[in-house]
């Protein structure tokens, strides 16, 4: 089959080359790491090969000669492919902290929100870009060692199944533009919000943990470094590659950054809680929604 | 709980300390343990080989107006501490 391009992508000094091949599949490719493209350069990890074959395609993803997926769903595979590139972004990665979690920008610079996978991250990633905050990612980033600089892993916001009515209430959402499956859908980070900025690299201003919790009011509250630093510590994702598990660093991190956690059940009332404790962040034409 | 009992501190673990509170991490498990005052105390008494009755008594006589609670809470620090494959403290067999 013939190779349509290649793809070389990644972030913070890591990256992959992905083959595309057929009709479909550099839309695809290009769907998930439009901005994540990196330098011919690089020395990719690992390479990927996307083929699309026939009219309504049978579609494939391989690395080397292993097949990762074969069938017919373009989110399966894009998931698939989403993961390994995060996992070869990270694994051999010790320039930086890898840290599993959701990140949004504004002018006083980055908020960071960890949390496991299932942790309501990306629906509220969602929620604050649609009401103006800049979207940086929803899975992953590298804070760097000396500059505290918060690289991201720009993707599209990725929403489970449960989550998607009340992410399409609040978000404008074009059923031909999302990439679909059974188990939810991808949103095209850049019509999720109007401040997009591309590569953005801002400096870590805040990290909040979010804790959705049935039935719970909304409220933010200020941790102590110590217990920020046990907790950031669950989402650090690459601590075997630095030095003494990089736990001096990230406690260093959590002394000079404001901790908080928000504590919530909907997003009724979260609006005048953001307000409080990050009044630069939403903007006032969105309050009126 | 016997009160006889005596634990050491687990080397495996690291400590870093925080202005009141304390974060013991094990890098070999992976797993970080985040300790109050009270049981920072605990595990620091620990280290110089007293007993958990020991322990107590030392607590109730340094801070009498909290004699009340600090058998409970002392008991709470050692067993938030013990128990695991790779806890921060590890027990004395004599």
């Amino acid at each position: 089959m013939h190779k349509i391009c290649s793809r070389n992508v990644g972030f913070h000094g890591q990256s992959v080359t992905i083959n595309c091949y057929g009709a479909g599949s550099v839309d695809l490719v290009d769907f998930l790491f439009s901005d994540l493209l990196v330098e011919e350069e690089s020395v990719p990890h690992a390479v990927y090969d996307v083929l699309f074959a026939g009219s309504h395609p049978m579609i494939s993803l391989w690395r080397d000669d292993r097949s990762l997926y074969f069938g017919e769903s373009r989110y399966d595979l894009a998931f698939i492919l989403l993961n390994e590139v995060t996992f070869q972004c990270i694994t051999d990665n010790s320039a930086g902290h890898a840290i599993h979690a959701a990140a949004v920008g504004y002018w006083e610079g980055a908020i960071l929100m960890p949390g496991e996978s299932g942790a309501g991250k990306s629906t509220l990633v969602s929620w604050l870009v649609a009401n103006g905050a800049n979207y940086l990612t929803d899975e992953l980033v590298i804070l760097a060692e000396e500059t505290s600089l918060l690289h991201s892993f720009t993707r599209p916001i990725s929403i489970k199944r449960g989550s998607a009515a009340v992410v399409s209430s609040f978000i404008p959402v074009n059923e031909a533009d999302l990439l679909t499956g059974l188990n939810g859908f991808m949103l095209p980070h850049r019509q999720a919000g109007s401040n997009f900025i591309p590569a953005a690299t801002p400096p870590l201003s805040h990290i909040l943990f979010p804790r959705h919790i049935p039935n719970a009011p909304p409220s933010i509250t200020r941790l102590s470094s110590g217990l920020g630093c046990s907790k950031l510590l669950e989402c650090y994702v690459n601590a075997r590659n630095i030095k003494g598990h990089g736990i001096s660093q990230i406690a260093n991190i959590t002394r000079k950054t404001p901790v908080f956690e928000l504590t919530y059940s909907s997003f009724d009332g979260l609006r005048e809680i953001f307000a409080e404790t990050f009044p630069a962040l939403l903007t006032e034409e969105k309050s009126k929604n | 709980m016997d009160k006889t009992q005596k634990f050491s501190p687990n080397p495996d673990f690291t400590v870093e300390k925080f202005d009141n509170e304390i974060l013991l991490y094990a890098v070999s498990g992976g797993n970080g343990v985040y300790l109050n005052e009270t049981a920072w105390l605990v595990w620091e008494m620990c280290g110089k080989g007293h007993s958990v009755a020991e322990i107590i008594t030392i607590l109730e006589e340094a801070y009498p107006e909290h004699k009340d609670s600090i058998d409970a809470d002392v008991t709470a620090a050692i067993e938030s501490m013990t128990g695991k494959e790779n806890s921060p403290l590890l027990p004395i067999h004599a």
